[in-house]
């Protein structure tokens, strides 16, 4: 191979022909970067799309469903998103249920967005058993710093996290729990260490892979559960930043509402 | 800058973005929705940019930041590693009008030696794809290059022969065949 050939191979592969009109301001993404959009921004259509855009959840689920079992979840990356409080409404219809939500909860975090996806349970040869909608709203503080609620409806064969709580407590009639679990995202082709297949088989453990990733990251992530009213809620620490305390407050401001 | 200064910079750097935005996300769908906060970033952020500041430079180095924002709060958020879906890239092949009189089996031939490149570079650790993204797809000069990393020039030059020695060296190994393309 040539230096001129290499080049070539090189440019070709790296410049994919652009089509002039999909350099376009969108319009309705420009609303919604302005807050002021009421509508559903829906990103992929092409059904090529949609294989493509699967995703695997990080844990493994394993639990009877109506004889067959839940293999491992899986969630599409499309969705559909929400820049305002006002457009909840829109996203519990679009999700199909009712969840207990706040504009504003405890330690200054205010709603920042909400996303509606769909996740499929599929069974150990990988075919779908069953499709099933989350709603994500994402809560932000001054700082920057983020907490995730998380809603499904309780379906049969789901559960939200496979090991014991750090801790339980009761948060009005409801039945709060505390974990955290610790999540080291590894490179495509990362091949695991001893210490990986021990620490793998720990409960609250994740090696996940990605291709997309130059380096090995980890990360620690507390989770908050609770199901009221046939509604399964996660609540989503990223980093473990707050304290226990403050994860079963600001479930208390959800739980009991006001 | 002002809207018209927005759609000028659509017309005369559109295209280079919006693929740098693409290939460094890996999908058309993903890459797309960078493109447009990208250009959106560009109008609030009008009272910051220098006069005499590239206004692709400035783009791409504000595509990028946004884009490992994403990845990160992706990467966390769903509990899983980012996502790469270069079906859609492959899909799209390279550009067009550079292997003429070619068969249906010999586009699809190329097309995927395409993507076995675009996989390869995918592969490269990030200090060496992302100056090897910003020279090809987004058209850079290796001084724009070093200006967006905050890196010194020879370091982004050694960056970009390394990155391609490390391709070609791949490639080789796996006999490719270049009369393909």
């Amino acid at each position: 191979m040539t230096q001129q050939q290499f080049e070539r191979i090189l440019y070709q592969a790296l410049r994919p022909e652009v089509a002039a009109d999909a350099t376009a301001i969108d319009d309705r993404h420009r609303r919604k970067r302005k807050g002021t959009c009421m509508n559903i921004k829906k990103f992929v259509k092409k059904a090529g799309m949609v294989a493509a855009a699967l995703v695997l959840l990080g844990a493994t689920t394993v639990c009877a469903s109506g004889g067959a079992v839940v293999k491992r979840l899986v969630s599409r990356t499309e969705s559909y998103r929400y820049s305002s409080f006002q457009d909840m409404d829109q996203a519990m219809k679009k999700a199909g249920f009712q969840m207990a939500v706040q504009e504003r909860l405890p330690g200054g975090y205010v709603f920042s967005e909400a996303a509606v996806r769909s996740t499929e349970a599929r069974d150990a040869d990988d075919r779908r058993l069953f499709c099933y909608y989350k709603i994500d709203v994402e809560y932000r503080d001054a700082s920057g710093k983020t907490l995730d609620l998380i809603a499904h409806e309780r379906r049969e064969g789901i559960v939200d996290t496979e090991h014991a709580p750090g801790q339980s407590r009761m948060v009005g009639a409801v039945t709060a729990s505390y974990f955290v679990d610790h999540y080291k995202l590894v490179p495509a082709g990362y091949e695991w260490t001893q210490e990986d297949e021990k620490l793998a088989r720990q409960p609250g453990y994740f090696i996940s892979e990605g291709s997309g990733l130059n380096a090995v990251q980890e990360s620690e992530v507390a989770l908050m559960t609770w199901e009221q009213d046939g509604i399964c809620y996660t609540l989503m620490d990223m980093g473990a930043q707050e304290t226990a305390n403050q994860l079963f407050a600001i479930a208390g401001k959800l739980v009991l509402g006001g | 800058m002002k809207e018209t200064q927005l759609e000028q910079t659509v017309r005369l750097y559109g295209k280079d973005i919006l693929r740098f935005c693409r290939i460094t996300t890996g999908s058309v769908e993903e890459g797309d929705e960078l493109y447009q906060d990208t250009m959106l970033t560009l109008l609030e952020k009008q009272e910051k940019l220098d006069p005499g500041q590239s206004i692709k430079s400035y783009a791409v180095a504000v595509s990028l930041r946004l884009w490992k924002n994403r990845r990160r709060k992706t990467a966390r958020r769903l509990r899983l590693a980012p996502q790469q879906s270069l079906e859609d890239l492959q899909a799209q092949g390279g550009q067009p009008g550079t292997a003429e009189g070619t068969s249906p089996e010999e586009i699809v031939m190329r097309k995927s030696q395409l993507y076995l490149v675009r996989r390869l570079v995918e592969q490269l650790p990030e200090q060496y794809r992302l100056p090897l993204q910003m020279y090809y797809s987004a058209d850079l000069p290796v001084k724009a290059i070093a200006q967006i990393l905050k890196l010194p020039e020879n370091t982004v030059k050694s960056r970009l022969h390394r990155a391609k020695v490390t391709i070609r060296r791949k490639l080789e190994e796996m006999e490719y065949d270049t009369a393909a393309i």
